[in-house]
């Protein structure tokens, strides 16, 4: 599963070697950096680090049929709302924050497994309720405490304003990030050091006052370069190991209806087809298997048998609902059991 | 197997072969040709805006993150695509201020991207405003266009309970607001905020549920379409206005002047409806337009239509066309389609006229959902004018229907009229109600005009006016037969 190869981009096309194929492992280069912004993983960053992020909540489950609450809880998922990813190839991934202004983790050997987000390319959709990517390498570096940028002798977390991020540069293979603090103008420029592990951070300020670094965590070296300019450099060591998306085998434990609720999910089918007989792009599930199914185009209704459940997944365009859209309902590349496993799942519902 | 059925399959997986192997199908008809335009074939067509510069330059922002340019030329395959920008997070609106500067509203801010140094790719890209929150949720995209000032409207989407918000979000969250179907979580979701050229952000209006395109039109109004669901029977079009709450509660809770811990959703429906502005059209969700997105002006040089309104359906190779008819000084009106088929695939999202009015082109996408719906297509006019309902204005006692060419004798079943309702509440979608059959009688009173007087017309209802047989002098049949009146309001 997750096509690990991304489709290359012949040179004849004009376009950059960074552009987004079908491939769900973008990547740029050392000299050709990528920078993805989409929702970033949260690897446990911590109430601290993301100081400046509000609090979400668990919620109740709501039903657009009844109009009301129902038994239930929708529960919030770790992700970073607003950050940005930028990869130059094996050497350099880091995840930078434009809420906390703030570089948050830093690792290599791989950037990002886009398929929460993007599908499949193999399967032909998304395949999971978040949209949340998962890391792909081997993470060495990882912020802690405070915001280690200092003005005046203070964390940029003790600042009443919190700083805000005012965009990037991005020419060649530099990208500069650029926020405020107060009356100071920030820039901060991620680069990867001579050996293994190793980062340097430059900083630059205009206006407002002295720079400055503080971090608890061990292997910083700070050299001040005059008091508007310093360079961070950070010696990090193995923290963790990714492997992008997990390999899931959906149908563990056998063909039936708990596997193909699995499938279901994984699938994301729930984003047409709800399960309470309420109304979505496509028709509800609910009770349909044994009903007699009204197909546009065709003078008498169809039997909703297992044959036609099946059919209805492999081919939706072979019979469509009367009502909804044809065109609309992705055509799928499952394997031969997980049709099946569906088709079981969907008898359940009653 | 239905034999009509398993041709269209057949048809569709004819098409699949076609669009990968990136050719152009040419789908001919008398009146507007649609074209697939090809882009390179490494990169998921999944188009959130498409935009001109001031050379006649294309710009087409897609959903991952890069944003291409190509001059259009003859050959709808041939487009030499160049890479412009990219990085940004479901870029879902542009407008293009100069060539090489352009502005994208992307998930979690609006960006103005620029060429500083003049080779073609932007190097510049400065957040302009990040007013609103981000949950985490998918669903919350934005649009925006301009404001006429150097400024822009922005059109601030929903989160849908089908993916999940975060444990930490930007911007303050509404434990109140997260509740619902499509959700208002964190700030400014389901608003229509204005952003000012001098960057001033203020709340301009509330109530949407997913209005996926805006638009100014020629005259300075603002109008939005917004998506069949939770809060909308149908699709809708709206006229928006400052200050006006459109419908959908959820946003509610971001109102500086909304009561502290009140529920939007827990209010009687008779509170919401009295709050509400209702739609200038509403689009029947089957029989016209599944989920409005961005509208169009028509220009002169695209057919008799100029000065109209064109509104993309996302779920449907659908093209409405809007009539607007202003009755007591606001905007109610009709709608019928534009295109219906032919070759025109389904998500369409964006729309953009060539400056000489000639092309319109649309970008598709439906979520990175299905490669029918991907893409970007054109349509242009064959020169030859439709026989067809050219505008529809509401009298005392009935309508008055105005033709794009001489009507040929009617019969005495050449039209009917059917009307119904619509309620707005908390369920998905929602039936016509009340539909019955009026009594007409109808009379060709100019060789273009028909009178139909409605024996009982009454505010809120839709009026379908319905053609059987009927054809201009000239022999052409009536390139449409239904068309839907939104009777907001009687002539005073
Ligand atoms: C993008 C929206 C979408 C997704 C995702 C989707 N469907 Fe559908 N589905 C539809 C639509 C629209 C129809 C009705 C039109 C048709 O028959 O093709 C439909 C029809 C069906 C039907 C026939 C229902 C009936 O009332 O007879 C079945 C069964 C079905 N889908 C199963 C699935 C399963 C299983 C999945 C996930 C593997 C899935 N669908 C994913 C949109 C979707």
């Amino acid at each position: 599963m997750a096509a690990a190869v991304a489709p290359v981009i012949a040179e004849s096309s004009g376009l950059p070697s960074t552009a987004l194929t079908y491939g769900n492992r973008p990547l740029g280069s050392p000299e050709e950096p990528l920078l993805l912004r989409t929702f970033m993983p949260d690897p446990s960053l911590g109430d601290e680090v993301l100081g400046r992020h509000e609090r979400g909540a668990k919620s109740p489950r709501y039903s657009a049929k009844k109009g009301s609450d129902v038994p239930g809880e929708y529960k919030p998922i770790d992700g970073l709302p607003a950050a940005i990813g930028v990869n130059y190839g094996s050497a350099l991934s880091y995840c930078w924050d434009t809420v906390e202004c703030r570089l948050l983790y830093v690792w290599n050997n791989g950037f990002l497994d886009m398929q929460n987000y993007w599908g499949d390319p193999s399967r032909g959709n998304r395949q999971s309720f978040g949209y949340v990517p998962n890391l792909v390498g081997t993470m060495f570096y990882k912020a802690g405490g405070k915001h280690p940028v200092q003005m005046g002798g203070k964390s940029l977390s003790d600042l009443p304003e919190p700083p805000k991020f005012l965009g990037y540069t991005k020419t060649g293979k530099r990208i500069i990030f650029s926020y405020s603090a107060g009356s100071a103008e920030i820039a901060c420029e991620v680069s990867s050091g001579d050996v293994a592990h190793n980062l340097v951070i430059r900083y630059k300020v205009k206006g407002g006052g002295e720079l400055g670094y503080q971090s608890s965590l061990p292997g910083h070296t700070v050299k001040k370069v005059s008091p508007s300019e310093l360079i961070v450099t950070i010696q990090g060591s193995k923290i963790a190991q990714y492997e992008g998306s997990p390999n899931k085998n959906l149908l563990k434990g056998g063909v039936n209806a708990e596997s193909g609720k699995r499938v279901f999910a994984a699938m994301a089918c729930v984003t047409c087809h709800s399960l309470d007989g309420s109304k979505s792009h496509g028709p509800s599930l609910l009770g349909i298997h044994g009903k007699e199914r009204k197909i546009k185009g065709a003078n008498k209704p169809a039997l909703a048998d297992d044959a036609y459940i099946l059919e209805s997944i492999r081919n939706p365009n072979a019979k469509v609902v009367d009502g909804y859209p044809e065109n609309y309902m992705p055509p799928y590349q499952l394997k031969k059991d997980e049709y099946q496993a569906l088709l079981l799942y969907i008898k359940t519902l009653k | 197997m239905n034999y009509l059925k398993s041709i269209s399959f057949a048809a569709r997986v004819l098409s699949i072969v076609f669009l990968t192997i990136s050719s152009s199908l040419v789908y001919s008809t008398d009146y507007w040709k649609v074209e697939t335009v090809d882009l390179p074939k490494e990169l998921p067509p999944e188009v959130g805006a498409v935009q001109f510069d001031s050379e006649g330059t294309l710009y087409v922002a897609l959903r991952r993150g890069d944003v291409l340019m190509a001059k259009p030329v003859a050959d709808a395959k041939k487009f030499q695509w160049k890479h412009f920008a990219s990085g940004f997070h479901n870029a879902c609106g542009m407008e293009v201020v100069a060539p090489g500067h352009i502005v994208i509203s992307q998930m979690p801010e609006l960006t103005e991207v620029k060429d500083t140094d003049g080779d073609g790719t932007a190097d510049s890209y400065r957040t302009m405003t990040d007013a609103w929150g981000v949950s985490g949720n998918y669903h919350e995209t934005n649009e925006i266009c301009p404001d006429g000032k150097g400024g822009y409207y922005i059109a601030v989407g929903t989160a849908s309970h089908n993916g999940p918000t975060f444990h930490h979000v930007r911007g303050n969250y509404s434990k109140i607001g997260r509740r619902g179907r499509n959700f208002s979580g964190v700030q400014w979701k389901g608003w229509v905020m204005h952003y000012s050229k001098d960057g001033k952000v203020t709340p301009f209006a509330s109530g949407f549920r997913m209005h996926n395109g805006i638009m100014r039109d020629s005259k300075g109004n603002i109008w939005c379409g917004d998506n069949q669901g939770d809060w909308r029977a149908t699709t809708p079009l709206y006229h928006v206005r400052k200050g006006n709450f459109y419908g959908h509660p959820s946003s509610l809770v971001w109102d500086p002047k909304w009561p502290e811990g009140k529920d939007p959703l827990k209010m009687p429906l008779k509170e919401i409806d009295a709050m509400r502005t209702r739609p200038a059209v509403l689009l029947p969700h089957k029989e016209m337009n599944r989920s409005a997105s961005e509208p169009v002006e028509i220009p002169e040089g695209f057919g008799p239509f100029a000065g109209q309104m064109l509104l993309l359906d996302n779920n449907s190779s659908r093209i409405t066309r809007i009539m607007l008819d202003k009755v007591n000084g606001e905007y109610q009106g009709s709608c019928t389609h534009f295109i219906n088929g032919q070759g025109l695939l389904s998500g369409g999202n964006r729309a953009v006229f060539s400056a000489d009015g000639k092309t319109l082109f649309t970008g598709h996408t439906v979520r990175g959902w299905g490669k029918l719906a991907e893409g970007v297509q054109r349509i242009t006019w064959s020169g030859t004018t439709p026989f067809d309902v050219h505008g529809i204005a509401l009298e005392k006692g009935g309508f008055t229907l105005k033709f794009t060419k001489e009507l040929g004798e009617l019969a005495s079943d050449a039209c009917s009229v059917r009307s119904f309702r619509y309620e707005s509440k908390w369920i998905y979608g929602g039936p016509m109600l009340d539909q019955r059959d009026e009594k007409v009688t109808f009379f060709g009173s100019n060789a273009n005009k028909l009178k139909i007087d409605v024996q009982k017309l009454e505010p809120l209802r839709v009026y379908e006016i319905r053609f059987k047989g009927i054809k201009a002098k000239d022999g052409s049949p009536l390139a449409n037969a239904v068309f839907y009146y939104t009777l907001n309001q009687l002539q005073k």
